[in-house]
């Protein structure tokens, strides 16, 4: 019960801090990138436990709420919060270290579900992990990025 | 991601879907911009995926969606026939300028359609039902179809105090 409850205040506080601060990208942006991530991480997360049996999930509720907080909440965020920082800052490292950063956190409270016994690993290790979460920076970042195209566009078009 | 078992009518359905979806969406005049016609018809794909992953998950398991257990590529792409119908939604909420009390109503019709809708996918097998029943979905779509006005309202309000000149 002390770890849902951890993730749980995790989760809210993530939630209220990223609501209640002034975001880089705008509205659009925003909720584009949520989306998409969304739809990436749940379908990655489906293809691991669902179809390759790679992951594990422990039957019980307390251990699916868990892992559903951190696949449907905890993670958008923080890749929303790296694309906030990722589009404002001009340095190429820069945008490298917060990338190697944030994969870096998510691998670790994936490690965290591990050690709590929430996922299991089979046929799998921490190292496809990493990959996997790149793989999705790489093929949402492109997505963002001609979506922010288009919106400065049609913005400036109706200007 | 798996290819499906076998190419059957669920497959047929969910292509014949997407491309009507698709001439929907070019066939239609434009009334709303672009950029928040992506938001909604994502908004659209991306709250169908979240319903299914908390309902249909292996642990929960009210249903699948297509031939199998597993989740495969045409599971993928069933939530993009949840984009248009969104769309649509937005559209004719538009052109006939509903508001105030007429909200509720178009609200409530459209709630029974995307029951109606999902009464016909269940039909071709696209989904199968477990532990589920199509009087539960109404009650999905009566929430999702208000979350998606809201999220719209929003982002009209937000897209005009930016665009002052060509206001929705």
């Amino acid at each position: 019960m002390m770890k849902l409850l951890i993730i749980l205040n995790l989760s809210i506080l993530l939630l209220l801090f990223t609501s209640v601060s002034k975001k880089k990208l705008s509205l659009f942006e925003n909720l584009f990138v949520i989306m998409v991530i969304e739809l990436f991480i749940t379908s990655y997360g489906s293809v691991l436990y669902v179809n390759t049996n790679s992951w594990e999930i422990s039957q019980g509720a307390t251990s699916m709420v868990i892992f559903f907080l951190f696949e449907t909440l905890v993670t958008p965020l923080l890749y929303l919060w790296l694309f906030n920082f990722y589009f404002t800052t001009k340095s190429v490292g820069k945008k490298l270290g917060l990338s190697v950063l944030t994969i870096l956190l998510l691998l670790s409270l994936e490690i965290v579900l591990v050690k709590w016994e929430v996922i299991s690993y089979a046929k799998w290790s921490a190292y496809y992990s990493l990959i996997g979460y790149l793989a999705i920076l790489l093929i949402t970042l492109p997505l963002i990025v001609l979506y922010k195209q288009y919106l400065q566009k049609e913005w400036i078009r109706s200007k | 991601m798996i290819l499906p078992t076998e190419f059957d009518q669920n497959e047929w359905f969910v292509i014949l879907g997407l491309i009507f979806g698709l001439f929907i969406i070019f066939l239609l005049p434009n009334r709303i911009p672009f950029s928040l016609v992506i938001l909604i018809m994502l908004f659209s794909a991306t709250t169908a995926r979240l319903s299914d992953q908390l309902l249909a998950r292996p642990q929960v398991d009210f249903y699948d969606i297509m031939d199998t257990e597993k989740y495969d590529l045409f599971d993928f792409l069933t939530y993009f026939l949840y984009a248009p119908f969104g769309y649509l939604f937005i559209y004719l909420y538009e052109k006939f300028q509903i508001r105030e009390k007429k909200t509720f109503l178009y609200i409530l019709l459209w709630s029974i359609f995307g029951t109606f809708f999902e009464a016909i996918c269940t039909y071709f097998d696209v989904f199968q039902y477990k532990a589920w029943d199509i009087r539960y979905s109404f009650t999905v779509y009566l929430g999702l179809q208000s979350l998606t006005l809201l999220l719209y309202v929003l982002l009209k309000r937000s897209y005009n105090s930016f665009c002052k000149d060509e206001e929705i």
